[in-house]
């Protein structure tokens, strides 16, 4: 039988087009492999929709290079009259009364949802494992974990379930999962794609972002969601361009750096060797490569902690269960309602989250935490700012190391935080970046990170593509590497 | 800086969150685990005097003044658990 | 000697068409949850719009307060728990106040003070809370209503000092047009706060706030009240904690609510989803130049053309008729017109529950109204008959007037006849005049007046009969 969904969305548009294949056949295709699959990339799939969607669009034209593609989402991302858990016991019974931003973009091109993928209870962790549906299992070795928070939309599109998926970025959420799983994800420069309909776990550094099997499809994908929404402020108003556009153009002359914190010996030497070998491969090419120190990077995770946890801690208070989500059935009066609902509800990871960013805001912390912060990401923002002032872009590693086994970091309140020393300093200064397949270490794939200047998505999708297309990796779990 | 167990309990009652007295122990190492590495921050020069709220530098953001949309009755009381279907209902929070 | 230290804060719901930080109606309504968006809800995944509006309607009120305004502002985050709070924060100014550093003008005694103001503010409102047995039920309409918060600073010295001030200040911000400022209904809302310090220290003493006061006047009495009991605690050498106390309408005194014992930790962080505010000096001057006119200057005008100050008063204090009274005053007698206004017109409405905006009296047959009067083709006494129609009904003057049958004799040889039949029938009064006493020539008037149903043109009628009682 052929796999339809394995093939290109290109090829799947030209089946489509002349009528070969229609978009049911990719729909039950899909559903046929989840049904099959044990990796618990989904938390709620959404069949009969998806069927009914795909019969409906039989009789439409295919008027767009997305249309009948299927697409997850993940599950902090609101869907109306689809259920919307954020992986937490507080949602698990949650059906949202109205679409977020990207999901209206994404029906209006006729794409079709198929479920809503597993991650970290709201988004917090970067292992999968503080969902309170389970973890989600590492196509590659079920061993070891995806990454997260953005576990499922990674995992779902590396095992063949989804052809793309949605995840969302905090401090490296859609890269580190994607690196993990051997997928392309990226982080789109902050106010690129709207935030209306992602529930909120730090606003100023929230990103929804596309994850996919190749470098052409990520930019596809952010070519349907970009854009200025009225619902968000921070959403720019700049024009949103053709990301596809700078795919095989020649990449002479780019100007790339490397930064020395990204080589140095925290970072494993075989995840240093695959990123040396793409290097080697680029100054081949007739890039200028160079190695180049950037300041304040080392203060990535202090300060994330104080910046994302504060934030997230204003952001969560809405769960009191009053209006939507759990209500605990334990309770006499309201400060009972408030602290039986939501101590039942979070999960202890975002318990703690919650607890150190009450803490740093409390009192006369706000000044002494709070503000130094602030000036601090304002320094952070400013040193990444300046590399662009000569260079295109910046690559490394997206994380220190390969997938690891379960269990390593769960009890460990710190090492969560880890993981993400490499792609937090992206968000804090808002730019785009995102995670490639360049390699594997035994099995499991190694990511590189492409950084970019702002709305400069296109320049790194042109270096991508060209990797890509360089290494000519397999990257199907289980096949030959 | 370290919590002690009264600060561990005043932070889990800022967020709202009961904790168990066989918890509190567990919770003050990991809190203090975090709170070591955030006092990193102290160690950044600083030479800015400008803060950071959020990467964007477009300004002056805002709607017109005009009515888009409202829900129905019954879609504002579709989550709610405890509601007459008029108002949604909370213990009481006065006494007087 | 203790001396007292009053600050008082007041919350004023702007009238824009929706609200601040939702496109839902901005709108008071007995039906419950009606004016409600996801974003009014707090729904996981809204993100705040932003009233342009708003924007506009508070940076009027920080211009007429004289406020300094912050031209590069952001909003907040005040994060406390209340179920009336459905986001767990109220979005508010707190570092950056629209407006700060200004003053208002009141008059004491004859004397004008200025009283800072801190600090205006815009914020949301909550939801509105009913509470009855055992429960309390949430209405979200009132949920992201927007409010300013306009904060006086600490140098009131007295009850009627802190009245005064708020009248004032309903009194700029409802003739701005940006509220209806009822307290009654809500849409103002005021807390005082009290604390007494020896005259010569340096320190402030205790501060007990008074929420919610529900009245102008209530503001003033618990103000005196709270001073009198916390002089006479202190003076029994107790210490008093900081409270919020409430006003008890009945008794008229304060009663305690809550003590505060540890100072609010509201955990303040700049709001990251509405980016920065800046005011440029066009936009400014631009809200500037389309202010309406202020009672203040309205009141100057209205002495210079001589109207007495109980008919400025009463004109002020009620905007619609001031804005009828504006749009006549320029093109009749100011004084008559005033006159007529405040008496007969106000009068009639307020007796019978008219309002302004219901009555049918229009400006041109109020001008011809005062003209007439005044020319004396009618007379006040027929005006009042004329009045009461001219509200009631879509009719001209001049239809009123022949539709009441009330026009004037003005026929010398008419009223001749009839004045010397009245003087036969008084010899006594005839007497009276010749002894020099005026009330007779008023005796005979009214006895006339009676006789012609009151039609007779008084300024005729004068004349006439002071010629026929010298003749006599």
């Amino acid at each position: 039988m052929t796999r339809y969904t394995e093939l290109s969305i290109i090829e799947i548009n030209k089946l489509l087009k002349n009528k070969e294949i229609k978009p049911i056949d990719l729909v039950l295709e899909t559903f046929e492999k989840i049904e099959s699959s044990n990796i618990n990339a989904f938390i709620t799939l959404n069949k009969e929709e998806a069927i009914n969607k795909a019969i409906e669009l039989e009789n439409k034209e295919v008027d767009n290079i997305m249309f009948g593609i299927p697409i997850a989402i993940k599950d902090n991302i609101i869907t109306k009259n689809l259920k919307t858990t954020c992986a937490s016991r507080m949602l698990e019974d949650f059906i949202p009364i109205y679409d977020a931003t990207v999901i209206n973009k994404i029906k209006e091109k006729n794409m079709i949802i198929i479920g809503k993928t597993n991650m970290d209870e709201f988004a917090m962790g970067s292992t999968g494992e503080t969902s309170y549906f389970g973890a989600t299992l590492n196509p590659w070795d079920s061993t070891v974990v995806p990454g997260g928070s953005s576990s499922g939309s990674a995992a779902s599109v590396s095992s063949g379930l989804s052809i793309v998926a949605l995840g969302s970025d905090t401090g490296g959420s859609i890269r580190q999962p994607s690196s993990f799983c051997g997928v392309v994800g990226m982080k789109p420069t902050y106010s690129r794609v709207s935030r209306y309909g992602l529930v909120a776990f730090a606003s100023s550094l929230d990103q929804i972002g596309p994850i996919s099997r190749t470098v052409m499809e990520n930019a596809l994908l952010l070519n349907v969601i970009s854009g200025y929404d009225e619902n968000d402020l921070t959403s720019s108003k700049k024009e949103v361009i053709d990301y596809t556009r700078l795919i095989n153009k020649g990449i002479k002359g780019l100007k790339i750096a490397v930064p020395n914190y990204y080589m140095a010996d925290t970072i494993n030497s075989e995840v240093r060797n695959s990123v040396r070998k793409v290097i080697d491969i680029l100054k081949d090419e007739g890039c200028t490569v160079e190695n180049i120190d950037i300041d304040y990077l080392d203060y990535a995770i202090p300060l994330y902690q104080v910046i994302a946890l504060a934030e997230a801690s204003s952001n969560l208070a809405r769960f009191d269960g009053i209006r939507f989500g759990y209500v605990s059935s334990n309770f006499t009066n309201v400060e009972e309602l408030y602290k039986n609902t939501r101590s039942e509800g979070f999960g202890n990871e975002v318990k703690r989250r919650l607890m150190i960013g009450s803490y740093v805001l409390s009192g006369d912390n706000a000044h002494k935490y709070y503000e130094k912060a602030l000036l601090l990401r304002r320094e952070m923002a400013n040193a990444l700012k300046k590399v662009f002032e000569k260079y295109d872009l910046i690559i490394g590693p997206t994380n220190t190391d390969v997938a690891y086994p379960f269990g390593t970091k769960i009890d460990d309140a710190l090492k969560s935080f880890y993981d993400d020393l490499l792609t937090i300093p992206v968000n804090m200064a808002g730019l785009p970046a995102m995670s490639m397949p360049v390699g594997f270490k035994s099995n499991l794939p190694i990511g590189l990170h492409i950084i970019g200047n702002y709305f400069k998505e296109d320049v790194m999708y042109q270096l991508g593509h060209f990797i890509e297309n360089k290494l000519k990796l397999h990257l199907k779990p289980g096949g030959e590497k | 800086m370290k919590l002690n167990e009264k600060q561990v309990m005043h932070v889990a009652d800022l967020a709202r969150l009961k904790i168990e007295e066989k918890e509190i122990q567990k919770y003050q190492n990991q809190l203090n685990d975090i709170l070591t590495e955030i006092d990193k921050i102290f160690n950044a020069k600083i030479s800015t005097d400008e803060i950071l709220i959020s990467p964007i530098e477009q300004i002056n953001c805002y709607n017109e003044d005009i009515e888009k949309g409202m829900l129905s009755r019954e879609e504002i009381m579709k989550n709610v658990k405890n509601t007459n279907g008029d108002y949604i209902i909370v213990p009481r929070v006065v006494n007087d | 000697m203790l001396v007292p230290t009053i600050g008082v804060e007041v919350h004023v719901e702007l009238k824009s068409n929706t609200k601040v930080f939702s496109s839902s109606l901005n709108a008071f309504d007995n039906e419950p949850n009606k004016y409600v968006s996801v974003i009014d809800l707090g729904y996981p995944g809204t993100l705040p719009k932003l009233n342009k509006e708003v924007i506009n309607m508070a940076l009027s009120a920080a211009i007429a307060l004289n406020c300094k305004i912050n031209k590069v502002m952001h909003f907040d985050r005040k994060n406390y728990f209340y179920p009336d709070l459905p986001k767990g924060y109220q979005i508010t100014q707190n570092k950056t106040p629209i407006g700060y550093d200004g003053y208002l003008e009141i008059e004491i005694n004859g004397k004008k003070k200025k009283i800072g103001i801190e600090r205006i503010q815009i914020e949301e409102d909550t939801c509105k809370s009913i509470h009855v047995e055992g429960k309390t039920l949430l209405n979200a309409n009132r949920a992201g209503v927007p409010l300013i918060e306009v904060v006086s600073k600490p140098v009131i010295e007295t009850g009627e000092e802190a009245a005064l001030y708020l009248e004032k200040l309903r009194e700029i911000l409802l003739y701005l047009g940006i509220s209806d400022v009822k307290i009654e209904e809500g849409s103002m809302r005021c807390d005082a706060n009290i604390s007494l310090k020896e005259h010569d220290s340096p320190e402030f003493g205790t501060k007990i706030e008074i929420k919610n006061i529900g009245s102008i006047s209530h503001v003033k009495t618990s103000i005196e009240y709270e001073e009198k009991r916390q002089k006479e605690l202190l003076l029994k050498g107790e210490i008093l904690k900081e409270e919020t106390r409430r006003f008890d309408e009945k008794t008229l005194t304060t009663v305690l609510m809550r003590t505060k014992e540890t100072g609010n930790d509201y955990r303040y962080f700049p709001e990251p989803d509405i980016p920065y505010v800046v005011l440029s000096e066009e936009w400014i001057s631009e809200i500037k130049n389309n202010m309406p006119i202020l009672a203040d200057e309205l009141k100057e005008k209205y002495r210079k053309l001589g109207i007495n100050e109980n008919n400025i008063k009463t004109i002020i204090s009620n905007i619609s008729l001031c804005k009828f009274f504006e749009t006549v005053v320029d093109k009749t007698n100011p004084i008559s017109a005033a006159n007529i206004l405040t008496s007969e017109v106000l009068g009639y409405l307020n007796k019978n529950y008219i309002k302004i905006s219901d009555m049918k009296l229009n400006q041109d047959n109020f001008i011809k109204l005062i003209e007439y009067i005044n020319i004396g083709k009618i007379s006040s006494k027929q005006a009042k008959d004329i009045i009461p129609v001219l509200i009631e009904k879509e009719l001209s003057i001049d239809q009123v007037i022949s539709e009441l049958k009330i026009e004037q004799i003005s026929d010398e040889n008419i009223l001749l006849e009839i004045i010397n039949k009245i003087i036969d029938l008084n010899p006594n009064a005839v007497n009276d005049f010749k002894d020099g006493k005026y009330r007779a020539v008023k005796f005979l008037m009214g006895q006339i007046m009676k006789e012609t149903k009151g039609q007779a043109s008084p300024q005729i009628l004068n004349k006439l009969l002071t010629e026929e009682l010298s003749k006599r």
